[in-house]
């Protein structure tokens, strides 16, 4: 099994209030710089500790996380990295033009010596209004520009590309990628339709806080539209990302997760009093134009991490998502309320007890 | 354009004859000017061609003097008196400048009858600044960021005279401690717009209103100086009309980018 470590590359300050958007009033640079030590600090014991990726994603006017380009973030950290690869999981897609997305992620496979992992995804409701986007064509936006930036990577001569969304009339990326015939792509696997897709134009799946008895009925409706479409993946073809936390015992990893109320995958969107009706339109209308739920009910997330607990505990919680057939578990041991300091412990804790157990 | 005719009319209405301008059928837009007094532009008759637009003048600005109404609290309550009488019941209401701070009061005193609140450059928490220092040019160009779209008349000396007193009473003070507490509990959804070239205000109070109000958008509108709907018509009617229609919704938007099936 491989280990990813999700860096959300949160920005760490006491008493900074949730909510969506935050106003950029918030933002103190001292606090800015302390936040981007301490994540490098938790990429370089990932780094050393013995993790095969580190990942990125992006997500937009959120302290929670100081990566609106996840790009420009593995950038950053891929000429760091002394082992680990560099992963985005992922991009948002449908929020830019496909032509540019694929030149950087080529750019970046270039610059990273080949090490890239990718996820294209359509993103959370909340990034439909960062950039003004119409969420009742974000599925046929997104499943036109993958193909798009697929192309893009692969035709060998300057193309055009007459679309249903998007047209060029000249692509022809430079630098291509260093890794041929392409870098590895993963796409959600969260519903049949997205596991179709990615079955079909043989790309990974990610599975975001799936809960682990959920797992392998997923996973199996992959595998079998890929059998359809000719191919069997493999164990690496399945990702699952999701909260993580080992302490030195059950009990003490229990108790940093109550005190600090960790694990919730939701927590991105949770408005402040003042932004309830606010969010509650905007993302009522989202979810309208998704044609359904925006995301997971209240309460339906994961509110304590799904990995949590001492080493012997962590090992067996991972061996049986393994069994479930995740090859690579993409796991996040930060966030903006959690002292960053617990969390380089928890992965420094990680990287020693439970990473050995699987090599 | 569609041809948009607007019909002159009047109410009766908190004692006085109120007049107002009317065209379009659809939900209905309720607009109030700025010190300059009534004038329709081009914005007005596209907005006609999505609302019933019901655009009023505040007594006072039409020769005679109003030396009853102290505040823009008290024409608020006329102006919500006028709407009444003529049977509608909710509304989106927009208000320009000095309008705009009648527009304030009269949302927070009747929210229940607002859809929307829309504010084009308000006077209120303006800077304490006296533009009677600016040149005749900084002063035109404090307005009109695009002189050449629209027919500028000079301002009659004497007219201004006669209402300047209304106006300042109208307006308020700078700011308004009173108005800013029961903004911070207002339930309507707000616009409020600013022009990145407004020579008179600048775009500071919109920040105020965005920090006041629960539900507050603040838009900047580019190369548009404080007269907004006469510099960009277009634009402000874009935005206007389509916050009138969804309020927040409007974030999210319906465009498609379908180039072919």
């Amino acid at each position: 099994m491989q280990f990813s470590i999700f860096q959300p590359l949160p920005y760490f300050a006491p008493d900074q209030p949730t909510g969506w958007p935050q106003a950029p009033k918030l933002f103190t640079p001292e606090h800015a710089l302390t936040s981007v030590q301490q994540n490098m600090d938790i990429i370089d014991a990932a780094d050393e500790g013995g993790f095969d990726y580190i990942s990125v994603a992006e997500h937009h006017y959120a302290s929670r996380q100081m990566c609106p380009s996840p790009t420009l973030a593995a950038a950053l950290i891929s000429q760091r990295l002394k082992n680990a690869k560099i992963a985005i999981l992922g991009v948002d897609l449908p929020l830019h033009n496909p032509v540019q997305v694929a030149e950087e992620l080529a750019m970046l496979d270039t610059f990273a010596r080949g090490n890239l992992l990718v996820g294209l995804f359509r993103g959370t409701p909340n990034e439909y209004i960062t950039y003004g986007h119409n969420p009742a064509e974000s599925k046929a936006s997104f499943n036109e520009a993958v193909e798009l930036l697929l192309r893009a990577w692969t035709e060998p001569e300057p193309f055009a590309w007459e679309g249903i969304h998007y047209r060029y009339r000249m692509v022809s990326i430079w630098p291509q990628p260093i890794q041929r015939p392409r870098p590895p792509v993963l796409v959600s696997g969260n519903s049949p339709s997205s596991a179709e897709f990615a079955a079909r134009h043989r790309l990974k799946i990610g599975l975001s806080f799936v809960p682990v008895d959920k797992i392998p009925q997923m996973v199996e409706v992959y595998r079998e539209a890929a059998r359809r479409h000719g191919w069997e993946p493999g164990p690496d073809d399945v990702l699952w990302r999701a909260f993580a936390h080992v302490g030195e015992t059950d009990e003490k990893a229990r108790a940093v997760c109550d005190e600090y109320d960790y694990g919730d995958a939701m927590g991105i969107l949770a408005p402040t009093p003042r932004q309830l009706a606010s969010t509650a339109t905007m993302m009522g209308e989202v979810a309208a134009g998704f044609g359904g739920p925006a995301g997971p009910p209240p309460g339906a997330g994961p509110v304590r991490p799904a990995i949590m607990g001492g080493p012997e505990t962590v090992i067996e919680q991972l061996q049986a998502v393994r069994e479930a057939g995740v090859g690579i578990a993409d796991l996040i041991f930060s966030a903006d309320f959690l002292p960053p300091e617990v969390s380089l412990e928890s992965v420094k804790l990680f990287s020693k007890e439970v990473i050995p157990a699987f090599r | 354009m569609h041809d948009i005719r607007f019909e002159e009319r009047r109410v009766e209405a908190d004692g006085f004859s109120v007049r107002y301008v009317e065209a379009g059928d659809g939900p209905p837009l309720v607009m109030l000017h700025g010190a300059g007094g009534l004038a329709l532009n081009a914005a007005h008759s596209l907005l006609a061609q999505r609302f019933r637009v019901l655009a009023f003048e505040c007594p006072g600005f039409q020769g005679e003097v109003n030396d009853r109404t102290k505040d823009g609290r008290e024409m608020a309550a006329t102006i919500a008196a006028a709407v009444e009488a003529l049977g509608v019941e909710t509304y989106a209401l927009q208000g320009t400048s000095m309008g705009g701070a009648i527009a304030c009061w009269l949302a927070v005193q009747f929210p229940e009858r607002l859809t929307s609140l829309i504010l084009e450059a308000p006077a209120a928490f303006r800077p304490d600044r006296d533009p009677s220092g600016m040149t005749p040019e900084e002063f035109v160009a404090a307005f009109h960021a695009h002189p050449e779209r629209k027919e500028l008349t000079p301002p009659d000396p004497d007219a201004q005279a006669r209402v300047w007193p209304l106006v300042e009473r109208l307006v308020g003070p700078p700011y308004d401690t009173e108005l800013a507490d029961r903004l911070r509990e207002l339930p309507v959804p707000t616009l409020v717009m600013y022009g990145t070239r407004d020579g008179l205000f600048g775009t500071e109070p919109g920040r105020v209103f965005r920090d006041l109000i629960p539900q507050c958008t603040y838009a900047l509108v580019y190369d548009a100086a404080h007269d907004m709907a006469g510099d960009r018509p277009e634009a402000f009617a874009d935005i206007v009309g389509e916050f009138a229609e969804r309020q927040e919704r409007f974030y999210v938007p319906r465009t498609s980018t379908v180039i072919n099936r």
